[in-house]
């Protein structure tokens, strides 16, 4: 029996209960493997596998939906859960319900899903994990630990089928590496790192990621708290990566209905510099956010959000899309245990061209920002932030010092309004965000007095 | 009993089947409804069912964790081989049968499908907030009730099981004027089931979100720099969660990735300064019986007086640093091994009254309420973020600021909290971190930090 064969007669056995109850109903289950591996002091720390299902079901009578979710199989526990359902349909009335898609023949996508990696024995695996934390002692004596290294992988697959025919599903698959290095001058410590991810697992380079992350653990040492005051700052791409996810639910529909996005009222307006074209793809094999269909089963679509700076268009589910009479881009979202929502697949900026090096000559002074240490200080609703960063003071294109415990703060909308000029560096993509370097001025920062 | 303890203890007995010096088996079984408003109307309603199996085994300090949803015996004694052929450890430890299973904590809720209360709650809070004015255009409320039993069996003779009942109250305002939006946010949460939704005030928590919001709305942007702080007491306390606790941690200190690690019996903070981490608390939102290890949670003093007493530990941190087990070895759920987490922490109260600390800032920040933060253990910097903040001048609170965060590191600003006030407050947080996503507890109250990083505008 394969591994899918439970989940699959689960799924066959709530459409035929709905079938003979009249019942409207979609079922989304999804199954994942995964494997994680980790070294301490050059002894295997922590080995940690796993197989996971869930299931969950939706359920639409007129204008009500219910949805519950169970990771228990057996026929009481699916009856169950079907009973749930159809009692949460009750008490849920819309005004506007994602009805069933009646479509077929779903689309493929090839290069989601690496049979390649599930392949790799568990030895090879435990190797790379030993060398990400050896190579990374072994580089410098001063690197005192490697503080956080991992070898993980992981297997999904996700089905969604329905009452009215529908019946589709997608398996993907990636692995990742990385090391955070902790290193100490006396006085105090730093710490930095290197992660990659893919789905080819010969391109992880373990020794080169080692390296990578006690170079620049090492290249910390002597930070400084920067002076408070205003600032020209690079946001290197994979910070900006970070910014970009943070806005990212800004660009759906629903957040904008429900008031939750600033960008309510500002189609075709201009919301961002006019070096800035951002657009949603679903169809980039190597970024962890693409898909042949979203989660209602509509084929996936490539969206500009962003045209030189102006606003062109929302993401939308089917019901978002008649509701706000916005064209519909396919990308709803829901797990077995949510509802429907709407969000990006791969947010990507498209890259400008000055190069990172060009960007920082050009300055007398400017600082790199390197790392985002953290997102409690953003303010989803109105956009403003203050968040804690790490990064390199420049001087005429020359790096001085590592500056670290300073705080940037400002409205995330103006900072991608005010960027100056976009790098041509994107970089393979770690998630669901792609963006190359931005140079932004006049930015608060808060350190020393 | 979710599993049998004749099937347990095969699964034990083919965990340490190709050698381990200790096995454990955690079962958890998760009932969750979820009820959400928006619109002034009901938007979602969610019932679910999670069920599920981790396995450990150790050998020394290598870990071996594997997990699954097949509860059949076939289902976890598959597991359990598949931890043991990936530890292939050289001796096989003693293995202590359980004599009969421990239960502890609240017993299962019986479901129901009728939520009429729920959404009278619901509706109450939205009737609430919009009430407090008419600038408020969006108001969302939440609850949800969770029914978790854990069973723990493990090769050392523990066979102990809890139930815990947690019921979760949370409400999201926006306010809106001229084209300016701002939101506020309150939330309550305990050990409770959906018969004691009566004890929550959800008009109070409605009003001091709009309030929050409304505020906010009006306040111009915090000052950037360095200036002493007067962070007030409840969910302030997280000020110590993330600039000291995470580093007590064994996690991060048996790896040496903490600031505080070797200097216990060491002075770390201000002599006015006693932290305690506690899991008896009373409905306590972060308190437990027993930890997902199957040891009974305790009072733990971390810092007295300013001296560091006691880490926070687990079973396997116990292994890696040798220091006792402190009954914090905390998970999400089947999906995480354990590791050691905070419960209930908060600084003890002290002898300085508001006025007393406020009168002390000649310019400053007052930090009303707080909002989340993090903190990297290894190099000890933290921050959080202040979801309502006042200027202070010449000792008295003046305007309302927005958009303030605060950072600074972990043994610096423990050592610059120069004043500890009377009333302690605790409030209910999630604690995210290696094993996940953890009901706990913050608190303290009022601290006045001599300097800290205000991050804001110039």
């Amino acid at each position: 029996m394969s591994d899918a064969q439970p989940v699959l007669e689960a799924i066959d056995y709530l459409l035929a209960r709905g079938r003979r109850s009249s019942v409207d109903l979609e079922v989304l289950a999804t199954t994942k493997k995964s494997t994680s591996i980790s070294f301490q002091n050059r002894k295997l720390d922590q080995f940690s596998f796993s197989e996971t299902r869930q299931i969950g079901v939706r359920v639409v009578q007129g204008n009500n939906e219910g949805i519950a979710f169970s990771e228990s199989l057996d026929h009481e526990s699916l009856d169950n859960m079907l009973n749930d359902a159809i009692a949460n349909a009750r008490m849920i009335h819309r005004d506007w319900v994602a009805t069933m898609h009646d479509g077929s023949n779903l689309p493929d996508m090839p290069g989601l899903h690496n049979p390649e990696i599930e392949k790799i024995s568990v030895e090879e695996k435990i190797q790379v994990a030993r060398e990400l934390e050896s190579a990374a002692l072994e580089r410098d004596p001063r690197i005192a630990s490697v503080a956080y290294s991992r070898y993980g992988d992981s297997t999904a697959q996700m089905w969604i089928a329905n009452t009215r025919g529908l019946q589709g599903n997608y398996k993907t698959n990636s692995c990742h590496a990385y090391a955070r290095c902790l290193a100490g001058d006396g006085t105090s410590n730093v710490m930095s790192g290197e992660v990659r991810v893919g789905r080819d697992f010969r391109k992880l380079d373990a020794r080169q990621i080692a390296h990578i992350a006690a170079d620049k653990t090492l290249a910390r040492l002597g930070a400084i708290r920067p002076e408070t005051g205003k600032y020209s700052i690079i946001f290197e791409n994979r910070v900006a990566e970070d910014l970009l996810g943070l806005i990212g639910s800004y660009f759906s529909a629903k957040s904008v209905d429900e008031q939750h996005s600033p960008l309510a009222g500002k189609m075709n307006q201009r919301i961002f510099s006019p070096k800035i074209t951002l657009t949603d793809d679903p169809f980039l094999p190597e970024a962890l956010g693409s898909r042949p269909f979203d989660d209602e089963g509509y084929s996936s679509e490539k969206t500009v959000l962003v045209y030189e700076g102006q606003l062109h268009n929302l993401l939308t589910s089917s019901v978002m899309a008649r509701k706000m009479g916005l064209p519909h881009t396919a990308s709803a979202s829901r797990g077995p245990a949510t509802e429907i929502n709407v969000s990006p697949s791969n947010l990507v900026i498209a890259p400008g061209r000055s190069h990172l090096g060009s960007m920082l000559n050009s300055q007398n002074k400017v600082i790199l920002i390197t790392d985002l240490l953290g997102h409690a200080g953003f303010r989803r609703g109105s956009g403003d932030f203050s968040l804690p960063f790490e990064g390199d003071l420049y001087e005429n294109g020359k790096r001085i010092v590592a500056l670290k415990d300073f705080l940037i703060s400002g409205n995330i909308l103006d900072v991608f309004n005010q960027v100056e000029e976009v790098g041509n560096d994107v970089l393979s993509p770690l998630g669901g965000t792609i963006s190359p370097s931005l140079l932004v001025h006049d930015l608060n920062i808060a350190g020393q007095t | 009993m979710l599993v049998s303890d004749s099937i347990l203890n095969k699964v034990v007995d083919a965990a340490l089947s190709l050698g381990a010096d200790f096995a454990e088996v955690y079962i958890e079984d998760t009932r969750k409804r979820e009820f959400s408003f928006l619109d002034r109307r009901p938007e979602k309603a969610i019932t679910g069912h999670a069920l599920g199996a981790g396995i450990r085994i150790f050998s020394g300090t290598e870990q071996i964790y594997t997990y699954t949803n097949d509860l059949s015996e076939e289902g976890l004694i598959r597991s359990a081989h598949q931890a043991a052929a990936a530890l292939k450890a050289p001796g096989r430890g003693a293995v202590i049968r359980p004599q009969g299973l421990e239960i502890f904590g609240q017993p299962p809720v019986m479901r129901a499908h009728d939520a009429v209360e729920q959404w009278n709650a619901l509706q109450l809070m939205d009737d609430s907030a919009r009430q407090s004015s008419s600038l408020i255009t969006q108001v969302s409320g939440f609850l949800a009730e969770t029914q978790k039993i854990v069973q723990i069996f493990n090769s050392e003779g523990t066979h102990r099981q809890e139930g815990r009942n947690y019921v979760n109250a949370t409400v999201h305002v926006i306010a809106e004027d001229q084209g300016q939006k701002e939101t506020g946010y309150d939330r309550t949460a305990f050990h409770g089931k959906a018969d004691d939704w009566h004890k929550v005030n959800f008009a109070d928590l409605a009003t001091s979100a709009a309030g929050q919001a409304l505020r906010i709305l009006r306040a111009e942007w915090a000052p950037a720099g360095e200036m002493p702080v007067l962070i007030d007491s409840g969910f302030g306390g997280v000020i110590f969660h993330e600039a000291c606790g995470h580093g007590l941690e064994t996690t991060s200190v048996a790896k040496n990735a903490s600031v505080f690690c070797g200097r216990l019996g060491e002075r770390v903070a201000h002599e006015c300064v006693t932290a305690i981490d506690d899991g008896t608390l009373p409905g306590d939102y972060g308190s437990l019986a027993i930890d997902d290890e199957g040891q009974k949670t305790q009072r733990t003093v971390l810092i007295e007086n300013g001296i560091l007493k006691s880490y926070i530990v687990d079973k396997m941190g116990a292994r890696k640093t040798g220091y006792s087990i402190t009954g914090s070895g905390r998970r999400q759920d089947y999906r995480f091994a354990p590791t050691s987490r905070m419960r209930n922490t908060f600084i003890a109260s002290g002898e300085s009254t508001f006025a007393e600390m406020l009168k002390d800032i000649d310019y400053g920040l007052y930090a009303k309420s707080m909002g989340g933060g993090s903190v990297s253990p290894g190099t000890g910097s933290y921050n959080f973020a202040v979801n309502e903040a006042f200027i202070v001048r010449n000792g008295k609170i003046e305007k309302q600021v927005k958009g303030a965060s605060l950072i600074g590191t972990g043994i610096e600003t423990l050592g610059r909290i120069v004043k500890v006030g009377r009333e302690l407050k605790l409030s209910p947080g999630t604690c995210g971190s290696v094993s996940g996503l953890i009901p706990v507890t913050v608190g303290q109250p009022p601290l006045l930090v001599e300097k800290l990083t205000v991050g804001g505008k110039i």
